[in-house]
């Protein structure tokens, strides 16, 4: 939803409308499920998380102005619930030091060091805009390489394609995308890395 | 270290064996560690959007609402509705003096915008501080705003009856977004469902106009008159019908006059709450008149129906959701 749009309901919200709300919760969750997900690995604690988050949102309704600015508020309380909820988890883990804890400790630190909504949001158009701009047949290849994370040998029986093609067609792919990110280099590095 | 073992950390499926390693590995390497949170992070926002849970979703939503649901007088549960649907005056004068009128009980004129629902299966009121009354059919919406001039605009969706106190020092229109109407004392009504096709205006008493934009008048109704606004076609139509079969909702009634299967059926889903789903497609179409009282349970409804002609139904009785009532 863009701002604009999501400005709009920032009335109706202030009279606690369930289909603004419902609005808004079905254009966020998903991003902010995901978040609490990559860090907390795991969905119950982040489910509720998200819901805990909604419902900041739902207490503060009354005093919302005109240009508030919710996917900001959503993007920063969705983020302080799992720090405190790591925070909780590391104290309760402490005294036990073993991989658990250093596992909660490492997830944690990274998520503190996770940008604003501003500079998530630019960096996640970046690279979505790059990945849509590739050639058809690589974006295909690429994408069930990222996403549903398979071997290049499943995606070649997938695609009925050789593992040389799958091959050649990631690095042609990560060759163009470095060129296009080349403003962003641990991206390059992340993706390069990974595949 | 691996790149397989690094993608498989930050995708959550390394071993126990495996993450151990990694995390001791990154205990005491300080540059590594920097360039895991890093991965992570760059890891978390490029894989925005890839897996969405539709359904974890609404059931999220729904514990939330259940959680912050606003107990007010006019909401019923859906099971009240679904097979005792009960005509409720659902907004007491009392209730809303409280939102219309400031506390200090002097009559100011309010600037604020206010939202009305009316749930489906219930019909609310709503009264004005100048004696004027609006009633809110099922399953619709209104917005009133009085801006400091006391001209005051209506937007709906849904259906609802006017009964405005004459005033000529007052302006009130009710926007439906393909045109407005004007009005100065009048009673009429309006239908615009969203999920209808047409747009239909009643005059009861007194005069309307319909604007589409700016000042100029498209239309003067006068009382009897029965408008049908084409919402595709742009186009208006006008005719004579007697104007309580428009308004009968409102008392209580459903009427149908020459109306087909399915137009009664979405009428009958929007106030019962229930799915109807019709697979015969002859008997769609086949016309009924007919007068219901809305007290009438949906399964009287479908006994009438079944008396008159062929019809054979079956419902499905479901938890959580709607009922879904197939007519075959």
């Amino acid at each position: 939803m863009n701002p604009a749009k999501l400005n709009k309901l920032i009335p109706f919200l202030r009279e606690g409308e369930k289909i603004a709300f419902e609005e808004i919760y079905n254009d966020f969750f998903g991003v902010m499920y995901h978040l609490s997900v990559q860090y907390l690995h795991d969905p119950k604690v982040s489910e509720e998380i998200v819901q805990d988050t909604f419902m900041k949102l739902w207490e503060i309704r009354d005093t919302l102005n005109d240009e508030f600015n919710i996917r900001n508020f959503l993007y920063t309380i969705t983020k302080n619930n799992c720090l405190n909820y790591l925070r909780n988890q590391k104290i309760a883990l402490k005294h036990q030091q073993n991989i658990q804890y250093l596992e909660v400790q490492f997830n944690f630190e990274a998520l503190e060091r996770l940008g604003s909504y501003m500079e998530f949001e630019e960096l996640r158009e970046k690279i979505d805009m790059a990945i849509a701009a590739l050639p058809d047949d690589l974006r295909e290849t690429f994408l069930l390489s990222r996403f549903e994370e398979l071997h290049y040998k499943e995606i070649a029986d997938k695609q009925t394609i050789s593992i040389k093609t799958v091959e050649a067609r990631m690095s042609k792919a990560l060759r163009i995308l470095r060129n296009e990110l080349k403003d962003y280099i641990a991206i390059i590095c992340l993706i390069s890395n990974l595949f | 270290m691996s790149e397989e073992i690094f993608s498989k950390i930050l995708n959550d499926s390394a071993t126990e064996v495996e993450k151990s390693d990694f995390y001791k590995l990154l205990e005491d390497d300080n540059a590594l560690r920097e360039v895991f949170y890093h991965y992570k992070n760059l890891n978390t926002i490029s894989k925005f959007n890839s897996n969405r849970n539709i359904q974890l979703q609404k059931d999220s939503f729904r514990r939330f609402w259940n959680r912050v649901k606003p107990a007010t007088i006019y909401r019923m549960s859906d099971l009240w509705v679904r097979y005792a649907a009960v005509f409720i005056m659902a907004l007491s004068l009392g209730f809303l003096t409280r939102y219309m009128v400031p506390v200090n009980n002097e009559v100011k004129v309010l600037t604020q915008n206010i939202t009305y629902t009316s749930e489906k299966g219930s019909v609310s009121t709503i009264h004005l501080e100048d004696g004027s009354a609006i009633w809110l059919s099922s399953a619709s919406k209104i917005q009133l705003q009085r801006n400091s001039k006391g001209e005051m605009t209506a937007q709906l969706n849904g259906e609802a009856y006017f009964d405005m106190i004459p005033d000529t020092a007052r302006k009130f229109e009710v926007d439906l977004g393909y045109f407005k109407v004007k009005d100065i004392g009048t009673k009429f009504n309006i239908r615009s469902y969203s999920f209808e096709p047409t747009v239909y205006a009643t005059l009861v008493g007194g005069k309307i106009d319909l604007f589409k934009n700016g000042d100029k008048s498209i239309l003067s109704m006068i009382p009897g008159d029965y408008m049908n606004y084409d919402k595709k076609t742009n186009r208006m139509a006008v005719s004579q019908q007697d104007p309580s079969i428009s308004t009968a909702w409102k008392d209580g009634k459903f009427v149908f006059i020459n109306k087909s299967l399915t137009d009664i059926c979405l009428e009958l889903e929007n106030w019962y709450n229930v799915e109807i789903i019709i697979s015969n497609k002859t008997l769609a179409s086949t016309r009924y008149t007919s007068v219901i009282k809305r007290t009438t349970t949906v399964k009287m409804v479908l006994k009438m129906l079944a008396l008159t002609d062929q019809i054979k139904y079956k419902i499905d009785e479901r938890k959580e959701v709607r009922d879904i009532v197939y007519i075959y």
